[in-house]
């Protein structure tokens, strides 16, 4: 028996990308969303490439999440939308239910079609040896994960740099309160500990020289811009944490934070996509090492800033 | 013969471990109790076990690397310690002891 899966699936996907469009009340776009991206995995499975299908699950979970909590919101606040909701009503009648359930049991019933036909032999590695045998010629550098992060896979880390972003700006949409930003310096009531106190101002230093440390040897030896910018992060939570200060322009450094997304996004444009790393290895070795610690650099910062963004506006729901 | 001395060091550190491990999964003990234990494991169990591999790798720069580690180990997982018990007790958080003797009084 040989059943088209893929096309039913890639048609199927049609379907609900059809649904969104003309689909007026909110929650059931959502929905609708989810399954969308569900069929969308399945597909990708399908096509041979689990990575990519795993991704989508997981930012499709992650986005439906962010867009009930941000309707949430709305519905609270009244912010518009007040029409929308007096004529939704959420029952829960057989045929509501019905009307969510159908879709689900279906893609499981895909998803079950989809494992009776996965090919069981041995995990193919020939991208894999590729990979580790001509990463030093292609991209430079002598860590064969930061040269792949930053050279074959450029896209997937355009994609985590913007789920960072996302997640930076619906934390601070979310936790928006009518008072001004923590730009006063009131302290809290509770004394820190002398402790804390006398450890912090010798570590703190050490903390930093090993995260500048790590970003800028990221493509050298283990390590890279996410874990050396969050190394840097961990030194303003400190220093809020111990100090009890915050005297930090959150909005100045959000404000930041995206002005270099935008330039880590140009950077790999102007170098991998025109192919310039490629021909510039072979005349001159200093060019692709000079784009890995460019990208490194600003990938760190922007993920400095993001986690010192977050950890703040977590501080500010605490105080209010 | 380093060898055995080294592996005998971090045995004693995988044995620190299972007690701190034994003494988390304790039934009907409070919150103190085990952080108490648990502080165990972080500070003895890894810095006993950093100390053997430190034998078996002799005089080298990579026995550099592991007492720099091993030093901010030594400062830092006290101090995390310290500042969990302390947030609990300023947060007002009670053992049950303690919540026992304040309702005989």
């Amino acid at each position: 028996m040989n059943i088209p899966i893929t096309e039913i699936a890639l048609s199927l996907w049609v379907v609900c990308a059809v649904l969104i469009v003309f689909t007026k009340k909110m929650y059931r776009i959502i929905i609708t969303f989810g399954v969308f991206s569900l069929i969308g995995a399945l597909s990708y499975l399908f096509l041979g490439s689990p990575d990519v299908a795993m991704a989508e699950a997981a930012v499709s979970a992650f986005v439906t999440i962010f867009f009930i909590v941000c309707i949430e919101r709305y519905y609270k606040f009244g912010m518009g939308l007040e029409d929308e909701q007096a004529e939704e009503k959420v029952k829960f009648s057989a045929k509501s239910v019905g009307r969510i359930l159908a879709p689900t049991g279906f893609c499981v019933g895909l998803f079950w079609l989809a494992m009776q036909h996965l090919p069981m032999d041995d995990a193919v590695t020939v991208l894999r040896d590729q990979y580790l045998a001509r990463f030093m010629y292609d991209v430079g550098g002598m860590n064969a994960v930061a040269s792949i992060v930053l050279g074959y896979r450029v896209y997937d880390t355009l994609f985590e740099a913007l789920l960072l972003v996302v997640s930076v700006v619906a934390v601070a949409h979310v936790s928006w309160y009518d008072k001004a930003e923590m730009i006063d310096r009131r302290h809290s009531e509770i004394k820190n500990s002398g402790v804390a106190r006398f450890t912090m101002r010798v570590v703190c230093p050490i903390i930093i020289i090993f995260g500048a440390y790590i970003i800028a040897n990221g493509h050298l030896t283990a390590g890279g811009g996410f874990q050396g910018g969050l190394a840097i992060a961990t030194f303003f939570i400190c220093r809020y944490l111990v100090y009890d200060i915050n005297d930090l322009p959150i909005a100045k450094v959000m404000r930041m934070e995206k002005l270099v997304f935008v330039n880590i996004t140009i950077l790999p444009v102007l170098a991998v996509f025109t192919g310039v790393t490629y021909f510039a290895t072979y005349i001159l070795p200093l060019t692709s090492d000079v784009y890995l610690v460019a990208m490194n650099i600003l990938i760190g910062f922007k993920v400095a800033c993001g986690f010192f963004v977050l950890f703040y506006r977590f501080v500010a729901i605490e105080r209010w | 013969m380093l060898e055995y001395i080294s592996f005998a060091i971090m045995g004693l550190g995988l044995i620190f471990m299972f007690f701190g491990i034994v003494g988390i999964m304790q039934p009907n003990k409070d919150f103190y109790y085990r952080l108490l234990v648990t502080c165990k494991i972080d500070t003895v169990g890894i810095i006993t076990f950093f100390i053997g591999l430190a034998v078996r790798h002799g005089i080298s720069f990579f026995t550099g690397k592991i007492v720099l580690i091993l030093i901010i180990m030594l400062i830092l997982n006290p101090l995390v310690t310290h500042m969990v018990a302390r947030s609990a007790y300023r947060g007002g958080y009670v053992s049950k002891d303690e919540l026992e003797k304040r309702k005989l009084r």
